[in-house]
């Protein structure tokens, strides 16, 4: 039996009596200082999508008006409770400072698909090149379709940027590392701007007939807690 | 631009929030045990969540492979 751990919330802020964790187990509060984590005592859990959705439940439970939580990553577990503490200790001040910078905040996620199969090049790992001029060819063909991509990539990054900015805290943009992912993008959105910034967002699809963009959230703020 | 794909795979948004839910909680959020639980080494989580998806839609309905149809002409 091990500590599980949820999320960073501040000092003083209980969950909910009746919330259940993984294994259904129950979830407490364990203070650090100026703030705290919500935790469960158990056994190290497996991965499964169940588990998944639980980890998101116990953290969104912990999202009020005033407060939102730092959510860790799932699997967040330790055999000693004093070592957790310890580690969290450590960073304490930073934790602090992110739920301060979070309050009132939530995360919501633009993903634009490029739908178009690659043009030009063979796929270079999909390729059976009849030398190695042609293997050398085939890469630097790739190479320049990707520098293109991701040319065209931050153009159009720059752009939604200008269009959101009025409503966006903070921004995160993520690596595309498929090949139809053409813009993965996070943004920090305080509440009075979710309504504006969904609009704007659905504005942004307009703009951009021949990709597909996908708005999700509200959510707490993953990609900004790391 | 246009697809010459001529199947479209798709999936329901409960099935797209799952994925996207995955995406988060696997990939991102603070880590403070100085381990993760999986190492993705440069995979991209949404397919780890689509199987995860499939796998679970696979086991309500009995059926088995990719989900997929046809648009329409």
């Amino acid at each position: 039996m091990g500590i599980y751990a949820y999320c960073v919330v501040p000092a003083g802020h209980e969950s909910p009596a009746d919330l259940r964790g993984l294994s259904d187990a129950d979830v407490e509060l364990a203070a650090v200082g100026e703030i705290a984590l919500w935790v469960s005592r158990i056994a190290k859990p497996e991965v499964n999508a169940e588990a998944v959705q639980q980890h998101n439940a116990v953290v969104e439970a912990a999202v009020t008006q005033e407060v939102t939580p730092v959510p860790l990553r799932f699997g967040q577990w330790m055999e000693d409770e004093a070592a957790m503490v310890m580690a969290m200790q450590e960073k304490a001040e930073a934790y602090a400072t992110r739920l301060h910078e979070f309050a009132g905040c939530l995360e919501f996620g633009l993903r634009l698909l490029d739908p178009a199969e690659p043009q030009g090049a063979r796929p270079v790992q999909e390729s059976t090149p009849a030398s190695g001029l042609e293997y050398m060819r085939s890469l630097q063909e790739s190479s320049r379709l990707a520098d293109r991509k991701r040319g065209e990539a931050e153009q159009v990054r720059a752009r939604i940027t200008e269009l959101l900015r009025e409503f966006i805290r903070e921004e995160r943009q993520e690596e595309a590392r498929t090949p139809h992912a053409f813009l993965t993008m996070s943004h920090l959105v305080a509440r009075e701007h979710f309504d504006a910034y969904r609009e704007r967002a659905r504005q942004i699809r307009e703009l951009y007939p021949e990709l597909r963009l996908l708005l999700s959230g509200p959510w707490a703020p993953y990609s900004f807690a790391g | 631009m246009s697809s010459n794909n001529p199947t479209e795979y798709v999936l329901a948004d409960a099935d797209l929030h799952l994925v996207e839910l995955v995406n988060r909680v696997l990939d991102r959020g603070a880590v403070i045990t100085g381990e993760v639980t999986i190492s993705v080494a440069g995979v991209d989580l949404i397919f780890l969540g689509l199987q995860l998806v499939i796998s679970a839609a696979e086991s309500a309905t009995g059926r088995h492979g990719l989900m997929r149809r046809t648009p329409p002409a």
